[in-house]
């Protein structure tokens, strides 16, 4: 592009292209290097070279990054390609059932309430840092033998065994992807309301991701519903225990209570600015904006 | 909690009228998969249960009503916890009246696992494979899974080479040990003191 490029190497090039006459046999240089003479090393000491020049290329030369005998440059410091990339990948810092059951019995958890992301960073007991690539809660399954609590789970990472527990008791529980943008505003709400800004759009996952939370029998936020539902019985038939009937339960609607892919927060909708201090929350009037936060 | 605070803050009618209804994306579920819907209720299993009690073939369903499950500690090493912790798991069901195993099946069980089976024709398995009782219990309902669906395959095929090693090696393993017997005879034999001029 004319412009373009530091300087105006671009546009320099383009007018020379234009001016000079086109390339023949009669315009070019000589290549002066192939008519250089060998310069055979003679005298009474006979030289410092290795017999004569064209040795260096025929005769037997020492290997690649020989350094005469000293420890080479390239073994002086060792690589070690295991972690290649570990200050890039993401996180997940653990959280056990046992302590969610804990937490829950000790009533600083109301398992009234969905719980997700953001109810485990407001106990101030459980913290995550986005800068840190943390993406979340991972939940373990230490304590899944004494986990009774029925609850609606919404976490970014566990095993089907936690799945189980969790379902056993007659709760349910879903694996959801946050990006880091929306990730900052729920690992400290309270900061977050304060700088004023809209709450963010959630990103969909990234590909080395999408087939996990796509995946039923991880209970994927993604996942197909139907599948879910056969998953589900399916986990019951792997570990022996009855599915308790879910429509039957008098906290049916919170149990089944679901973000959508582009929600950060329940009942709360992405574009929203919510002004605690005022208490009220801004929503966006045009509609340019409002297509974009449902797209 | 904040976000429960908030509910309650926010409590003035027609805030949350459009979240309520629920705010919809494009990519929520009903848009990417439109006839799909979840299933919380005991309809699911139901459908599973019966294709499995029609099935002429091992389904794979166990009815969890049909199982007698009993806990009790586990033997090895395991400090305190194998001490006190009943995560050995025990199963058995009686394996004439269920009806999740075709009779076909049945039979063969009687007749390959004869050893799994008690006096009272109870089906018998047991596992203390972990340290965990949840996954202990899902283990022997795998073997029992394992065991029926091995039923009815077929032994694998042997070639004509095969079976010929196979026999060879059986014949050499019957020399080797009369070979070794002999051996042991004649040092036996040899520290008698029976020499007749």
């Amino acid at each position: 592009m004319a412009g373009a490029g530091p300087g105006r190497s671009v546009d320099y090039a383009l007018t020379l292209l234009r001016r000079l006459p086109r390339i023949t046999l009669g315009n070019l240089k000589g290549n002066k290097e192939q008519k250089k003479k060998h310069n055979y090393s003679r005298g009474q000491d006979g030289g410092s070279d290795r017999g004569y020049p064209e040795q260096a290329k025929k005769g037997s030369q020492p290997p690649l990054g020989f350094a005469g005998g000293s420890n080479p440059y390239y073994t002086r410091h060792p690589v070690e390609w295991y972690y290649r990339g570990h200050e890039l990948r993401r996180q997940y810092p653990p959280y056990s059932l046992f302590s969610l059951q804990r937490n829950i019995d000790m009533g600083i958890i109301d398992p009234a309430y969905p719980i997700d992301l953001v109810q485990l960073c407001n106990t101030k007991l459980y913290h995550i840092d986005p800068l840190q690539r943390h993406f979340g809660v991972n939940l373990t399954e230490e304590g899944m033998h004494m986990f009774k609590a029925k609850i609606n789970l919404e976490v970014q990472w566990t095993t089907e065994s936690v799945i189980a527990a969790v379902e056993r008791n007659g709760g349910t529980i879903t694996l959801a992807y946050f990006d880091p943008a929306c990730l900052n505003a729920m690992h400290d709400t309270r900061s977050f309301f304060a700088r004023g800004v809209p709450i963010p759009r959630r990103a969909l996952p990234p590909e080395n991701c999408l087939e996990l939370y796509s995946n039923p029998k991880m209970r994927g936020y993604l996942a197909d519903p139907a599948a879910v539902s056969l998953a589900r019985v399916e986990l019951a038939q792997k570990f022996g225990y009855n599915l308790p009937d879910v429509t039957k339960d008098p906290d049916y609607e919170m149990l089944i209570k679901r973000k959508d892919p582009r929600q950060c927060f329940y009942d709360l909708e992405p574009g929203w600015v919510v002004n605690l201090k005022d208490r009220t929350i801004l929503k966006p009037a045009d509609e340019v904006i409002r297509q974009y936060y449902r797209s | 909690m904040l976000s429960r605070g908030f509910i309650r803050l926010l409590r003035p009618a027609g805030v949350f009228q459009e979240s309520r209804s629920g705010f919809k994306s494009i990519y929520s579920l009903d848009k990417i998969y439109p006839k799909s819907e979840f299933d919380y209720s005991a309809n699911v299993e139901k459908g599973l249960k019966e294709k499995a009690l029609k099935s002429e073939e091992f389904h794979g369903y166990i009815p969890l009503e049909d199982l007698e499950i009993s806990y009790s500690r586990s033997s090895g090493p395991g400090g305190q916890n194998v001490n006190k912790v009943n995560t050995k798991v025990d199963i058995r069901f009686d394996l004439k009246s269920v009806k999740w195993i075709p009779e076909h099946l049945k039979a063969q069980l009687f007749e390959k696992h004869a050893t799994r089976i008690t006096k009272e024709g109870q089906f018998w398995i047991q596992s203390e494979k972990t340290r965990s009782r949840e996954f202990n219990l899902a283990d022997c309902l795998d073997k029992i899974r394992f065991i029926i669906r091995g039923l009815d395959r077929p032994a694998p095929e042997l070639s004509v080479e095969d079976q010929e090693e196979l026999a060879a090696r059986a014949r050499k393993a019957a020399r080797e040990r009369l070979r070794e017997k002999r051996e042991h005879s004649m040092k036996k034999g040899d520290r008698q003191d029976n020499f007749e001029l």
